[in-house]
């Protein structure tokens, strides 16, 4: 039988310039592509420094399928290596988060390790002497996985050869940026622990919803129409709550999403909502804004707070928003299951009232009881077992498509324009292809 | 002032048993009506948690936000409804934590399992429902609901209806 594997050409026709071929989100056999080839080679969130701030802070991911450590060395450097003892493969640590001290030790036999990953001791170790364990792959210690950081958002290739980090992402880089410069003192923290979704579906349904504006007036109406009832049954007016303000925008209709505006990067990453989004109208916070203002001058504070976007994909792990400060990470665990995390980001020097925000934000939209992700939720699991039916093989993205598009990276469009999607699905195929014969 | 004498053990259990039943049977305008006007319903993350402030929550609601979530189940574009969820909240006996006629704080703690179903899928969940209720216009009322799932920090299925 041919396969993906033996047939590389084959995984580049799934992908045509205005659709893809269902097998993306189907085949068992791409899942194990995926793991093996993209997620190696792109540059993947691990997390962030603020979650490990002292030596020997840890916390543990699994990227791709493989066990991962992030840890703050003694030298205050941050590692990510591989949760596998190099003894006999036990996990050295299990817990999501911990401090380790000055080293791993293994529960199994007591192998230990620096938090750098190097071997610093083995039991009995006169039982070595001689043999080739000092000059192989165990010798070694704990496998180092590249890492690399921009402003506390520390991202790892689990692949030796690979783009580096700016190569990778490219001018699309400056989300992170974009984010961080919402706090005052120019740095997010994360705030407590994440909301965790497993979700029925391939990761790549979700991420293209992450650019879909034009399902948000359909998908979400019962949401919509439920808090624009409930507010009018209680007299409307101004302010609106927090909670409605978050929630109306919902309903927006396709003008407006058309006037968000999309850019496109190279490989894969994009910003939803360069002019526009459901998040541009939220009221201003004065203490916020005058600490905003006090740490960037007026000129400057008045850009950052304009700039609202939907979301910012770090393709394939991250979609981020500057406002409210929330990130969502996206982790494959299956071609139909996917799991995807929700944090929540303190802006240091911001009133607590900016992070109630994004709490309440994350709660109602994000959480596995999130009223308006349910009606997603629905549509994704659906999504995923429509596509075996017969007679269309193709999930249509032609919406908007022109040549013009193909090979220009920064791309300009509209928000309803599918480049959004189309844009991930070509960074999908050129991630996927076989790897070179050396 | 009210005369209807001050609840015991029995009757905070039984306004606990009858808030599940309503919950199960979707019978949510008298669910809605046992509510305190400043009720809060709330799923922390993490059992240690004391303010809802200091982190993230599975959910923490006031009034308005449940009646935009009863008013959304029952709305046709809830397409989430399609097949409909139903769920069993299966309660062990209520355990009073307070019962202080004087300050008219009443407490209770109840192990439970739920379960919800959908379609061909069933979620099985299991907890902690602490009740914080008051007496109001001559009613017990909830004050706090407050759920903590066994496993609140695991990646969770989506939960459709009410815990």
């Amino acid at each position: 039988m041919k396969t993906y594997r033996s047939d590389p050409a084959a995984i580049g026709r799934l992908v045509e310039p205005d659709r893809v071929h269902r097998d993306l989100y189907l085949s068992e056999e791409l899942f194990a592509l995926e793991q093996e080839r993209l997620f190696a080679r792109a540059w993947i969130f691990v997390g962030h420094a603020s979650q490990a701030p002292q030596p020997g802070d840890y916390l543990t991911v699994a990227i791709a399928g493989r066990p991962l450590i992030l840890v703050r060395h003694q030298d205050g450097a941050l590692h990510v290596l591989m949760n596998r003892c190099a003894h006999k493969g036990t996990m050295i640590v299990t817990d999501r988060a911990g401090n380790v001290g000055r080293a791993f030790r293994c529960p199994y036999h007591s192998w230990a390790y620096r938090t750098d990953g190097t071997l610093l001791a083995v039991p009995n170790p006169a039982g070595y002497e001689g043999t080739g364990m000092a000059g192989c792959e165990t010798g070694r210690g704990l496998a180092r996985v590249a890492s690399a950081a921009r402003r506390g958002f520390v991202f790892a290739r689990l692949a030796d050869d690979g783009p580096s980090f700016e190569d990778y992402f490219g001018p699309a880089l400056a989300a992170l940026d974009l984010a961080a410069d919402r706090s005052p003192a120019g740095e997010l923290e994360i705030a407590g622990a994440p909301l965790r979704s497993v979700i029925g579906c391939n990761w790549k349904v979700y991420l293209e919803n992450v650019n879909d504006a034009l399902h948000a007036n359909v998908t979400h109406e019962s949401a919509a129409i439920a808090a624009e009832a409930a507010w009018r049954g209680r007299g409307g007016g101004t302010p609106v709550p927090t909670a409605l303000e978050q929630l109306l925008p919902f309903g927006s209709g396709t003008d407006f999403m058309e006037k968000m505006g999309g850019r496109v990067f190279a490989n894969g990453h994009s910003y939803l909502g360069t002019s526009q989004s459901i998040h541009s109208g939220y009221a201003a916070l004065p203490e916020y804004d005058a600490a905003m203002i006090a740490a960037y001058g007026e000129a400057r504070a008045r850009e950052i707070l304009a700039w609202a976007p939907q979301n910012m994909i770090l393709y394939p792990s991250v979609a981020l928003k500057a406002s409210p400060q929330t990130m969502r990470v996206i982790r494959p665990l299956g071609p139909d299951r996917t799991l995807v995390e929700a944090w929540a980001f303190r802006a240091k020097g911001a009133p607590a009232a900016l992070l109630e925000r994004t709490q309440l934000y994350n709660r109602m939209v994000f959480s596995p009881m999130s009223m308006v992700a349910h009606d997603d939720v629905h549509v994704f699991e659906a999504i995923q077992r429509g596509l075996n039916a017969s007679g269309n093989e193709w999930v249509s993205l032609h919406r908007d498509f022109a040549r013009a598009e193909l090979g220009a990276a920064p791309f300009d469009s509209s928000g309803l324009n599918e480049v959004l999607m189309r844009n991930q699905f070509r960074a999908w195929a050129a991630l996927m292809a076989a790897p070179e014969v050396h | 002032m009210s005369e209807v004498p001050p609840p015991g053990s029995p009757e905070l259990a039984e306004l606990v048993y009858r808030e599940a039943r309503l919950l199960d049977e979707q019978r949510y305008d008298e669910w809605f009506a046992l509510l305190a006007e400043d009720a809060r319903y709330w799923v922390p993350l993490a059992a240690t948690e004391t303010d809802p402030a200091a982190s993230q929550s599975i959910a923490y609601e006031d009034r308005l936000l449940l009646e935009i979530r009863i008013r959304r189940l029952r709305s046709p574009k809830a397409y989430s409804m399609h097949p409909p969820p139903a769920s069993r909240h299966v309660l062990q006996a209520p355990a009073v934590e307070a019962l202080d006629h004087a300050a008219n704080r009443y407490v209770t703690q109840t192990p439970f399992v739920y379960v919800e179903a959908r379609g061909d899928d069933q979620v099985t969940l299991a907890g902690t429902v602490r009740h914080e209720l008051r007496i109001a216009d001559g009613e017990l009322r909830i004050v706090l609901k407050r759920i903590d799932l066994l496993n609140a920090g695991a990646a969770l299925p989506t939960i459709y209806l009410f815990l």
